[in-house]
Order: structure tokens, then sequence, then C-alpha cells
């Protein structure tokens, strides 16, 4: 009997400490199926982003800056924004991305989230800012989504993330670079 | 018995310990390079369906916290403000409406690109007023904690 009720406490001790911290979304959630990039810019592009979490609370988006700038890296590389798109330092120009906010829906059949992400592209060898904007994007995750509120939840901040990487590398793809080299 | 009791009182304490923890959460995103000293003047764009005067509130807020604040749209921005402030409110209902969630921006006058950005979420359990929560948001966007 004592060891059943040792048992239960152990399990709703870990049950409730690990609803109160989540591990991030893997970048595939936040990846946009599709960007719509217009021009091709010669150079390479290093990603960096902040404003993430990990681990991350039960009332943030979970999103890490890892996670974040590797989503970002693989939209740029699969639209061809650039030349070269990656992690790595001594790239012609360095794309900041900053989360500044993250709707987490908390009830509804249909749940609705906004996202309000900041970027700035600055060319590496003169340390000049070449671009900067916000976009504000919105998702809403419906109950054929998931039934299940937590992950329809998710699938709508995930969503509105995955809108704005599109729209920000798609108005990147449009801003007239010089050639760096 | 005695065990048993102990255990369940275990439960309960990491219960209550936990759990409103992971209902209430304030954070601020600060853009590189962003001094909160340099911001003095600020105009407070008010949202058309607020009927709750949050507008206010932060208003208040930002002249307590020693700056000149306005408010108005979006296309009366006085030109010698230093940041433009927005905001979303959400609010939930449990007995009675309360403010689950509060964001304020300051955004750089003209282009809007965020300077500063936070966040305060609190629950039904933790819930707290408007006025306290506009406290807790203001204060960490100019990093000036709650006074």
């Amino acid at each position: 009997m004592i060891r059943g009720m040792r048992s239960l406490a152990i399990a709703g001790a870990v049950a409730i400490l690990t609803a109160c911290s989540a591990p991030p979304a893997p970048p595939a959630l936040l990846t946009p199926p599709r960007v719509e990039a217009t021009t091709r810019h010669p150079g390479t592009v290093e990603v960096t982003a902040t404003g993430g979490c990990a681990p991350c609370s039960i009332a943030q988006a979970g999103i890490s800056d890892e996670s974040l700038a590797e989503a970002v890296v693989a939209a740029l590389r699969e639209s061809g924004t650039f030349a070269g798109a990656g992690r790595d330092s001594g790239s012609d120009y360095r794309l900041a991305v900053q989360i500044f906010r993250v709707d987490m829906p908390v009830v509804g059949l249909s749940m609705r989230s906004q996202a309000e992400l900041g970027w700035t592209l600055t060319e590496q060898r003169t340390g000049r800012q070449v671009w900067q904007r916000s976009f504000q994007t919105a998702h809403v995750a419906t109950f054929g989504d998931s039934p299940i509120g937590q992950l329809r939840a998710e699938r709508a901040w995930q969503g509105a993330v995955a809108a704005n990487i599109a729209e920000a590398v798609a108005a990147l793809s449009r801003v007239p670079l010089t050639p760096v080299r | 018995m005695l065990r048993k009791r102990r255990y369940l009182l275990a439960m309960s304490a990491v219960a209550l310990l936990t759990l409103p923890g992971c209902v209430s959460q304030q954070s601020a995103s600060l853009t590189p390079g962003f001094n909160p000293s340099n911001v003095r003047r600020v105009h407070v764009v008010r949202l058309p369906a607020d009927g709750r005067g949050i507008e206010r509130l932060i208003a208040d807020e930002f002249r307590r916290l020693g700056r000149v604040a306005t408010i108005g749209s979006e296309t009366d921005v006085p030109p010698d403000a230093d940041a433009v402030v927005t905001y979303a409110d959400r609010w939930m209902w449990d007995i009675t409406m309360y403010m689950i969630s509060l964001d304020v921006t300051l955004r750089t006058p003209g282009t809007l690109f965020p300077l500063a950005s936070g966040r305060s979420v609190r629950s039904s359990l933790v819930r707290q007023s408007p006025e306290a929560m506009v406290r807790e948001v203001v204060g960490r966007l100019l990093n000036q904690p709650e006074s």
C-alpha cells in the first residue's frame, strides 16, 4: 500500500514538474513549407536568433534560439534567397532575428496566435545595417489540426512563427543588395 | 497511516508550489543597444476596441516612472516622441473577468520597429489587477523593477 502511494506521489510530482517546462519545438515545426523568393542574392548569410527560451515554461511558446535560427536557415536554403546560409561566422551578411512576441492561446475550438519577430540584416565587413523590419503574423489552428487543446495551441504559435519566417524571407529576397565583393 | 498522510501532504505541497509557477510568467525582450534612459517621451497608441482604459494605465505608469506620456492614435505621434507604445491585452472569465496576459511594446517612431517588448501572463489562480500587470511589464521595459 505504502509502495503504491510512493509510486503515485513520485509519478504525480514528475507529471506536475514536467508540465511546467517543455522542450523547445524542433526547427522542422517552425520552418515554412514554402517561401516565395524573387531574387537570389550572390552573398552568403549567417543567422543568429534571440528572445527564445530553453527550457520553456508552460506559459511560453516553446521556441529556442537554436530552433528558430535553424528554421530560418532552412527557409533561406530552401528558397535560395542567398547563395549560402548557415550558422557559421565568416559570411557576407549577418541576419539577426529577435522574438518580440508570440501569443500562447489558452482555450478555444479554434486557437489564434500572433507573432512579432524583428529582422535585421547587417553587412559583416562594414558593420552597416542594410535592412531592418518587423513582421506581425497570425495563424489559426482548428479542431481539425488537433482535438487536444495543448497540441492545437502549439500548432497555432508554430504556424504564426512559420508564417513570419516566410514573410520575412520573401521580403528579404526583394531587398536590393549591392555585391559585397 | 502516518506515512500515507505524509505522502499526500508532500503531493499537495508540490502541486501548490509548482502549479502557480506554471501559469505566471513575466518576460521582456530588448533590442541590442536599446537604452531605456534615452526614452523620455512616449506616445501610447490606444487600441480602438479598448473600452477598459488600459492605455491610460500604461501612460500613468510611464509618468510614474518619470516619463512624459501622451495618448492617441498611430497617426498623431508627437514629433518629439522617443518611442511609440503599443499593447495587447487578453481577458478570460473565471467567476469574474480577469486579464490573463498583457504585452507592451516600445517602438521606434516612424519605422515602428520594436525597441523592447514585455509580457506578463497570469492565470486565474495568480491573477493580478490590470494596474499591477501594467506595473510589472512597463517596469521591465524601462529596467526599473517594481517600486
